[in-house]
């Protein structure tokens, strides 16, 4: 296992330092604000004049960001506090873009490794073989998603999934200890609580009631981190009902009279009764497949953010280890994801990845804009992604469905 | 491993730098941009060097607010010696609240090196509303290069290789990552 990490890290470093995307270097900004001393950054953002974009985060997002920002100061450099100020659209062209790339990116990084040796050991550790656990650890350090979104993008996702992959090794031996680190997770994006949930729900070894109260753990230590800011609107209006938040409640069918049956949370709910009377939980890869089912739904009937797809690969790893004739799923995915992103209309999501090798790259115009151009319904061609990467989703939704009773 | 590693950079860096496409070069890019009215000093203008062979186009920025002015002004592009390389004529219907005016400049009329000016002229009043881009007190331009030569291609390799260079922790960690994975 050693030898895979070492050479996944090895990859990491000869990618990261030479790609760029502005999300990763504006949430290290948020943390110099008000000489670093900042510690409410709604209350801050909302009472002084910043020109960024205000903090769509849960709080301890902020914290865990603040946290990482000593070691991306001490690779960086004293330069990179200025260089976290300029614009998204000219840093790319500084002298020391390379080491900021590698400052900025390196907890990221160690946290992909760690996931992918805490993947290794929870495999272990529910019965797979040394073999199927490497299999599995390697299917998420190598795999092209997990590339675009956390090496090359270096997107903040990697912040809540590595803790909850810590939760989840701790899980058969400190059960309640397992629940309140994904308490924590949710903290800093909220989706961990979902699959908390969900691994709270089907926990065999309890019984309803303290399963029940295993999902309150998460959900109140979740709760905790956020209710010193719940009364102040800015936070609400910010954090709880920015549009991050709220995408899961708007795929719906209308009932009449202005009521809708809202798809994602129709589904989940199914999924999680389907899970509980089939005991889902008894079995390791059920479980994952359970989350990349959970996942799936979620992503399918969002207007989702390619990157987000990294949320689905641990557990598809997992899977993937044991079952590879599935493998289909995350081809197709990843060709939704490659669609999805070219079509986007944003150049920084991949010609601007590669801006600091050629600055010129941001020149060239939109995909999207040339297909236009062409005559194409790029809104069409968008709408079948989104239509491909649902019929994933209902894939997943249907093999959970048609699990044996146990 | 380390041929590897080598091999590998030295691929991306070459991928990536002879993908087509168009640098940009823009004076006083990091200074706050202002508005002033042309009518306040009629012309307006600034002194650049083409700094890479193949300027195809200059992109002069304006602001017409709320799109109500009709001003009519003239955009030259001259040589150091008063010879016109190219001119247009532009009014207020041309601009948006805040738009360029485009200039394409004939094929290979310009060479690298050369000693050039923008130089934005105030035609006709009619209501003195447009506004013209300025960075620095100087009239604010960005200058298009075709740059698919060989030579900006190799310009491109050796402006990252020395980026690299000056930053050699960007090279090391691999390595040492690489050697340890081998043993």
């Amino acid at each position: 296992m050693r030898k895979i990490l070492l050479l996944a890290a090895t990859l990491y470093l000869l990618i990261a330092p030479f790609t760029y995307h502005p999300d990763n270097k504006l949430v290290l900004y948020y943390a110099t604000l008000g000489s670093g001393k900042v510690w409410d950054i709604y209350s801050y953002l909302n009472t002084n004049y910043d020109a960024a974009p205000k903090f769509h985060y849960p709080p301890m997002h902020y914290w865990v960001v603040k946290a990482e920002y000593p070691l991306v100061r001490l690779v960086g450099g004293k330069g990179i506090e200025n260089w976290l100020r300029r614009g998204a659209n000219e840093a790319f062209d500084d002298p020391n873009i390379f080491l900021y790339n590698l400052a900025t990116k390196l907890p990221i990084l160690g946290l992909v490794l760690l996931t992918g040796w805490l993947i290794f050991k929870i495999c272990l550790q529910q019965g797979f073989d040394n073999y199927k656990s490497k299999w599995a650890a390697a299917i998420w350090l190598f795999n092209p998603i997990t590339f675009y979104s956390a090496i090359v993008m270096g997107q903040n996702d990697m912040l809540a999934i590595a803790p909850f992959m810590i939760g989840w090794y701790l899980l058969s031996s400190n059960p309640w200890v397992a629940f309140a680190i994904f308490g924590l997770a949710g903290g800093i994006k909220t989706y961990p609580l979902i699959w908390a949930i969900y691994l709270a729900m089907t926990y065999y070894k309890f019984p309803l009631f303290k399963r029940i109260l295993l999902a309150t753990v998460s959900m109140g230590i979740y709760y905790l981190t956020m209710a010193p800011f719940l009364r102040y609107e800015y936070f609400r209006t910010d954090v709880l009902y920015s549009g991050l938040a709220t995408r899961m409640f708007e795929a719906g069918i209308d009932i009449g009279l202005g009521d809708r049956v809202l798809i994602v949370p129709l589904l989940l709910g199914i999924l999680l009764l389907v899970a509980i009377s089939k005991k889902i939980g008894k079995s390791f890869v059920n479980t994952a497949k359970l989350l990349v089912a959970v996942n799936l739904i979620i992503l399918g009937f969002i207007h989702f953010h390619p990157q987000w797809f990294i949320w689905i690969v641990p557990f598809l790893s997992i899977y993937l280890a044991t079952h590879k004739k599935d493998f289909l799923s995350l081809w197709l995915l990843l060709g939704v994801m490659i669609g999805v992103v070219l079509l986007f209309d944003d150049k920084f999501l991949y010609w601007g990845l590669l801006s600091p090798l050629n600055n010129g790259l941001l020149n060239l115009p939109l995909i999207r804009d040339v297909l236009v151009a062409k005559g194409m319904d790029v809104m069409l061609l968008s709408n079948l992604l989104h239509t491909l990467a649902a019929a994933v989703g209902g894939y997943w939704f249907w093999k959970v469905l048609s699990e044996k009773i146990k | 491993m380390l041929s590897g590693i080598m091999l590998f950079w030295a691929g991306l860096f070459l991928v990536v730098s002879v993908i087509p496409s168009k640098v940009t070069v823009e004076n006083f890019r990091l200074y706050s941009t202002l508005f002033p009215n042309l009518s306040e000093k009629q012309k307006f203008e600034a002194n650049f060097v083409s700094i890479y062979s193949g300027l195809e186009r200059i992109d002069v920025l304006f602001k017409n607010p709320n799109l109500e002015s009709r001003d009519e002004l003239k955009i030259k592009v001259l040589r150091n010696s008063g010879e016109i390389v190219y001119q247009q004529d532009f009014s207020g219907f041309n601009f948006g609240d805040t738009s360029h005016a485009r200039l394409d400049l004939p094929k290979g009329i310009v060479k690298k090196g050369e000693n050039l000016s923008v130089v934005v002229e105030l035609t006709k009043v009619i209501d003195g509303k447009l506004m013209v881009g300025t960075k620095n007190g100087e009239l604010n331009f960005i200058q298009y290069y075709n740059s698919n030569t060989a030579s900006a291609v190799v310009g491109r390799m050796v402006n990252i290789l020395n980026k690299v260079v000056g930053q050699p922790i960007v090279i090391l960690l691999p390595i040492v990552f690489g050697v340890m994975a081998i043993w």
